[in-house]
């Protein structure tokens, strides 16, 4: 049963000044205590005891705060006046074994959040240092602890027993609810998000795709909500974003084309509007700084998208959730597709992100369209993907 | 007049709460260094105008973390390195500034750099991956701006939470420039050009 025992060490309560005409003292409030040992989680939050001095008497109080789960008691307790003079500690005239017993292990700390209060000992003069130890345990191992303590009657065992089926709920409660937060922590909870890389298979293998002067150029728009959120981590539907996978490989042997990001657009065709720059809408509520830069993240940060799309102000939120905001957010710029210029042979790959108004998917016929360039000739090859969007759940 | 003693005393805690909630924005102040570990190469026979920019100089990321924010300023290094790198690779540079080129200049092509995007993902433990990643698009255009390349050359460090955001920065950009270098020399349309500018 020891391991079950724990003390509360509080020290200060310094006494700084005594009024002599009346003997009343200002003092400072003492540092909580803190538990001498980790052995028994049931009354690891207790918090402790603070001490002050009492602005009516000229004596040190001691209050303490069951800030744990579980009822508690406390079997002993004292006061020790640090003697400056002597540099050594004596015991106070007063204890704390009649606060210990009558207010704190009696009634007052037996519930958690209960807060019990008492008379430490007497102040005799200013500069008076304080050492307060308790001890407190369990309140279920009060009976055991205690062999001499008086019998409980019938109902009282009665109470007990009720109260030791609490005690083992609340235990039992306590395992699960631990042994969850470790399956939770080794699973996924408080580690850094790991998300896939973008794989693409060959730009023909796409049921829309087109070759033209040797650049095969094929698209899937994205609007199954599980493969978004496996790709994706976060439901980019739900934010106002559609996903549009562009692959474009050059199978000429000597021609190079440039895919510039601006010359890629999806137009809705029912409204004829175009978006070239999509994920910057997404990130639009900065302003004009971005329209003109056309940058994401220049001068930004990380914040906007992740505000922006995740919805969460990294400043604001747990440590986990700044973190899963902001590998979402570099896994949307990461996977987005960049101009390029494809040589012979090479293969470009990546999202263009519609923004949609929130709450209204897209729906209906849209085209993307993009213009691509070849510099040697400076011709400009233009293709056309017209895509019946149907959003799925 | 407790109430009185009570205010003054939790008056300094209350402003200090405040402060530390406010959190604290800290500004890279690592001067911009030229990067000298390029690969040795043949330089392409062009003359070329590298392009400084005002949106390149102002380039910068910010790396929240607990409320603090980390500025790096990207540009001023990336606007230091891109003639470096650009000496690596053409025989001839001249530097210029928003387009513009200096007296009695002229050049055959003019390479732009841009950061187009800058971030550093936070771990969510003390040794979790902490990832710097900077994209850079260059953009070489003839001299009447038609483009002849454009590539957007991605760099990245890794690192933990308590990594300095300046090292990893730099970490990138070195990544960024030694791939940038790559991609440059050995563009075929970029060497189709020269070919075509040579008598």
């Amino acid at each position: 049963m020891k391991n079950l025992v724990h003390k509360i060490a509080s020290s200060g309560g310094t006494v700084s000044r005594l009024n002599r005409a009346t003997g009343l003292g200002c003092g400072r409030l003492g540092n909580f205590g803190r538990l001498a040992g980790p052995e028994n989680r049931a009354v690891r939050h207790l918090g402790g005891c603070v001490s002050g001095v009492s602005p009516t008497r000229p004596t040190m109080l001691i209050s303490c705060n069951n800030s744990g789960r579980f009822p508690l008691y406390g079997v002993d307790g004292n006061v020790r006046r640090m003697e400056r003079n002597m540099n050594a500690m004596i015991r106070a005239r007063s204890t704390m074994r009649q606060v210990t017993l009558a207010a704190l292990g009696g009634r007052s700390l037996r519930l958690p959040g209960a807060t019990a209060a008492g008379i430490g000992c007497q102040i005799t003069g200013p500069g008076e240092l304080f050492h307060h130890t308790l001890e407190f345990r369990p309140y279920s191992q009060q009976k055991a602890e205690h062999n001499h303590a008086p019998q409980p009657s019938d109902q009282s065992s009665t109470r007990n027993q009720a109260h030791r089926q609490a005690i083992m709920k609340s235990k039992t409660i306590l395992l699960s609810t631990t042994t969850s937060t470790m399956l939770l922590f080794f699973a996924s909870g408080c580690s850094t998000m790991k998300v896939p890389p973008l794989t693409t298979g060959s730009a023909g293998s796409y049921a829309q795709h087109e070759q033209k002067d040797g650049l095969v150029v094929g698209i899937q728009p994205m609007t199954d909500k599980r493969e978004i959120n496996d790709m994706f981590k976060v439901d980019l539907l739900d934010k106002g974003v559609l996903p549009v996978l562009i692959v474009a490989e050059n199978q000429s042997a000597s021609a190079s084309f440039i895919m510039a990001r601006d010359k890629i657009s999806i137009q809705n065709e029912a409204t004829g509007t175009a978006s070239s720059s999509q994920r910057g809408k997404v990130t639009s509520g900065t302003g004009q700084a971005l329209e003109t830069t056309g940058v994401i993240m220049v001068g930004l940060g990380p914040l906007s998208l992740a505000t922006a799309v995740v919805g969460l102000p990294l400043a604001s939120v747990g440590m986990q959730k700044a973190s899963s905001a902001s590998v979402i957010e570099f896994n949307l710029a990461d996977k987005e597709f960049y101009s390029s210029t494809l040589g012979p042979g090479a293969k470009a790959q990546g999202f263009l992100y519609y923004q949609f108004p929130k709450g209204s998917p897209p729906s209906g016929i849209f085209h993307v369209v993009a213009e691509i360039k070849n510099p040697a000739s400076g011709e400009t090859t233009a293709f056309d993907f017209p895509v019946n969007i149907t959003p799925s759940h | 007049m407790s109430n009185n003693k009570s205010y003054r005393r939790f008056a300094p805690i209350s402003a200090l709460l405040l402060l530390l909630m406010a959190g604290c924005t800290h500004m890279t102040k690592q001067a911009p260094r030229a990067f000298t570990g390029y690969m040795v190469q043949q330089k392409l026979p062009l003359k070329v105008g590298v392009n400084i920019t005002g949106e390149l100089l102002k380039a910068k990321g910010e790396y929240h973390l607990q409320g603090d924010v980390w500025i790096t300023p990207i540009g001023g290094s990336m606007a230091t390195n891109a003639p470096v790198l650009a000496r690596q690779v053409f025989a001839d540079v001249v530097e210029m500034s928003n387009g513009r080129l200096p007296a009695n200049q002229s050049v055959a092509a003019i390479l732009t750099p841009r950061v187009a995007y800058i971030t550093r993902t936070v771990a969510a433990t003390r040794g979790g991956e902490s990832i710097m990643d900077i994209k850079v698009e260059w953009t070489l255009a003839d001299s009447k701006g038609n483009t002849i390349w454009v590539n957007t050359i991605d760099g990245r460090s890794i690192g933990t939470r308590g990594s300095l955001t300046e090292d990893l920065a730099w970490e990138a950009l070195e990544n960024v420039l030694l791939k940038s270098q790559t991609a440059i020399s050995s563009a075929q349309a970029i060497r189709h050009f020269v070919q075509r500018q040579s008598p």
